[in-house]
């Protein structure tokens, strides 16, 4: 009888058949992956973590599965390669002046509580091993171009902008698309907004007074629940500008489609994934799910994350993963010195092209704001659910 | 999702019922009760009058069951026998029969006192659990006519309940008069605390001279225990120690304006109480700490040193209930009672 399998739930962004199949091949013990959408993903790890043993999300739900009591401390000296883990870029628990939130509560403290430091004279223990992250924003149609006044600089304002009226697209998920609609109300000179990352009521009322008036004059196509939705969406004829992600951008080009990614002057919208262990997993399923966080530095999922635009906490081991063009593409920021792959074998970047915004450096310096649950949740949802059902 | 660990909606409201302390008996069954042993000691129901369920029920206006119980509890202490037929005989003496007209005489005055007041503290706490069990979800509009359908009380009496609501903050009125129950943000709960800062550490220094000693000595022993015994104490047991330690410690402030403010600014301590019905205890370690030492210090009359770690506890409660608010904001929303609509 085959031993029963190590359960982890995610979602596409991270989960992807390539990385789920390359997990399968290295690792020696059966993998069930199952992939949901954000906020299932999150619900789900708050409300049953009897049902997984590894949780891989976004960073801003590790706060929530702790108090939640959902999941359990990771010893950190059992995570091989954790001297080389930054998160985005930068040390953990070093005074990170342009990492904000994800690195805030990385740590376990002894009395139980989440803090941006170790304790000292202890080994650290972590609620979450960082893994993998980016810094996002907006795609658009070049034909786009054509509209814009000669000195115009790509900025989140264009989400509201009237030119192209009803033809923008956004996530469903408010974690992220809260933050940019902000940045973009913002940068529209629309609404006072002191940190899109933690809105007051004010600023939420004022926000969305906005939101439902674009709204009701039809200025945005559907949303996107998945990256896939968002492929399709941005490569039908209705939707022209959208919230994307990297692996939807990489995807679009990959089929051919002439879309621009933009490097918004006011800043990136910045995320961090990375894994939990269920409060429930023990004994030898708690040995397999530390293989499994191991592995996850190893080089092998960082070539894959990569390949959709994604960076990783650990990137010495991507020397021997990706090949020197793809290094220097993905993350020096350089031209492409040939035709390199995406996903599923398609050719993601043609020779000579340049990502936008830079290294990877340059870009996770870049962030203005990152995706989060912030302190009026529960206030921004009910406001959420009011602009979609309209 | 399949299953969760989110109750069902009345499973959730039932659990919450533990509304802020109004009036006294919470009951019909006691108000008659009371009413009838009044006019027995009195000789206004004078013994061998024979009391039938169904005749008291008219006379007062209420149903059979709270009548059935209070004559059942009259007859356990004594002071009515079970008659041959049906219903009970007062005292020692022959049974006779009251006309009706007699019985009405006798318990006309006391109608509209029971009926009305009786009747909207009867369902209060109820609907109190209800309204407060959606608090963190959302906003909700309550219908004054569908609550009283949904209860089987008239629209007065859900009016009166509702007015009470209000005075304890639980729901306001909007500009079109409607009964909102507005949602619980993050910022109530930093205002509430803000405000119980303030006051709580003067009310503990007014009650201070008035708490007995051995409800004191009593309230710390049974908080060390839970400590000894954590997290195995269980929710319900940290529960009724909150409702001690900012219930029960203040119940006897003289300042009722005082006591009203206090109670208004309470409500964000319903968090941890949804919080804990539905996840592990984990964190309430140190706030149960806390809360025997600020016993123990007002046991040794150490009444600064309590005021100061009372504040400073309150204080340090922030984070967590800001961060239990953001747990219960991504659980789906439980489903909401018939008179009750959902606002954005």
């Amino acid at each position: 009888m085959s031993p029963p399998p190590l359960r982890i739930i995610g979602t596409s962004s991270t989960l992807t058949a390539e990385l789920c199949r390359a997990a399968r091949q290295d690792l020696p013990f059966p993998i069930e992956f199952e992939i949901l959408d954000g906020p299932s993903c999150m619900r789900r790890g708050v409300l049953k973590p009897e049902s997984y043993d590894v949780y891989d999300q976004w960073f801003y739900s590790l706060d929530v599965l702790w108090t939640a009591g959902a999941i359990q401390a990771i010893d950190t000296t059992r995570i091989r390669r954790w001297p080389q883990v930054r998160i985005a870029g930068q040390i953990p628990g070093s005074a990170a002046k342009q990492v904000g939130a994800p690195s805030a509560q990385l740590f376990v403290r002894h009395d139980g509580t989440l803090a941006e430091r170790p304790d000292d004279h202890a080994p650290p223990r972590i609620g979450m091993l960082p893994t993998t992250y980016n810094a996002d924003s907006f795609g658009y149609a070049r034909e786009l171009l054509s509209e814009l006044a000669p000195d115009e600089t790509e900025s989140w304002a264009w989400l509201l902008d009237d030119r192209w009226h009803g033809r923008c697209t956004l996530s469903l998920d408010p974690a992220g698309s809260a933050v940019e609609l902000a940045l973009a109300a913002r940068a529209a000179g629309l609404v006072d907004v002191r940190d899109p990352g933690n809105l007051t009521i004010e600023e939420i009322d004022a926000l969305f007074q906005v939101l439902l008036s674009l709204k009701r004059r039809g200025h945005f196509t559907r949303f996107w629940g998945t990256s896939e939705d968002s492929v399709a969406l941005m490569a039908g004829a209705n939707a022209v500008i959208g919230s994307l992600w990297s692996p939807a951008y990489y995807a679009l080009r990959g089929m051919g489609r002439d879309i621009i990614h933009g490097a918004p002057r006011e800043g990136y919208r910045g995320w961090h994934s990375g894994l939990c262990l269920s409060a429930n997993v023990t004994g030898a399923m708690r040995d397999a799910a530390y293989a499994y966080l191991n592995w996850w530095l190893d080089g092998t999922p960082g070539a894959i994350m990569a390949r959709q635009g994604y960076y990783v906490s650990v990137v010495d081991t991507l020397r021997e993963t990706l090949s020197q063009a793809e290094w220097d593409y993905w993350y020096e920021g350089k031209p492409a010195s040939e035709d390199l792959p995406g996903l599923a074998s398609t050719i993601a970047v043609r020779r000579g092209e340049t990502r936008e915004g830079g290294n990877y450096l340059n870009r996770v310096a870049r962030i203005t704001a990152w995706s989060t649950v912030m302190p009026e949740h529960n206030y921004l949802a009910r406001r959420w659910r009011e602009f979609l059902e309209l | 999702m399949a299953e969760t660990r989110i109750p069902e909606r009345n499973e959730l409201a039932s659990e919450l019922e533990d509304p802020p302390r109004i009036g006294a008996s919470a009951f019909l069954y006691e108000s008659v009760f009371g009413l009838l042993q009044r006019k027995i000691a009195s000789g206004a129901m004078p013994t061998g009058a024979v009391l039938k369920e169904a005749a008291v029920a008219i006379h007062l206006n209420v149903s059979r069951a709270p009548v059935r119980r209070a004559l059942a509890m009259l007859a356990e202490r004594g002071l009515l026998r079970p008659a041959d037929g049906q219903g009970y005989v007062v005292g020692e003496a022959i049974p006779r029969p009251l006309s009706a007209r007699e019985l009405h005489d006798i318990l006309a005055e006391a109608t509209e006192d029971i009926s009305r007041s009786a009747t909207w503290e009867r369902i209060f706490s109820r609907v109190s659990g209800e309204v407060t069990a959606l608090l963190p979800f959302g906003t909700y509009r309550i219908q004054e006519a569908e609550l009283g359908d949904h209860h089987a009380v008239s629209r007065t009496v859900a009016r009166e309940v509702l007015w009470r609501l209000m005075d304890v903050r639980l729901i306001e009125k909007d500009r079109k008069s409607h009964w909102i129950a507005a949602q619980m943000t993050a910022r109530v709960v930093r205002d509430t605390l803000e405000m119980r800062r303030v006051l709580e550490p003067q009310a503990l220094a007014n009650v201070a001279p008035l708490l007995e000693r051995s409800w004191l000595e009593d309230l710390a022993r049974r908080i060390e225990a839970a400590v000894a015994r954590f997290p195995a104490c269980g929710a319900a047991e940290i529960d009724a120690i909150e409702k001690d330690m900012f219930g029960t410690m203040y119940a006897g402030l003289r300042n009722t304006r005082m006591l009203g403010s206090i109670r208004r600014n309470q409500v964000a301590l319903i968090v941890p109480r949804l919080f804990r019905r539905h996840f592990p205890v984990r964190d309430d370690l140190p706030s149960l700490v806390a809360y025997g030492q600020i016993v123990r210090l007002l046991c040794a009359e150490a009444l600064e040193a309590a005021q100061i770690l009372l504040r400073t506890q309150i204080e340090r409660s922030e984070p967590l209930v800001l961060a239990r608010l953001r747990v219960l904001s991504i659980l789906p929303p439980p489903a909401t009672q018939p008179y009750m609509i959902a606002v954005h």
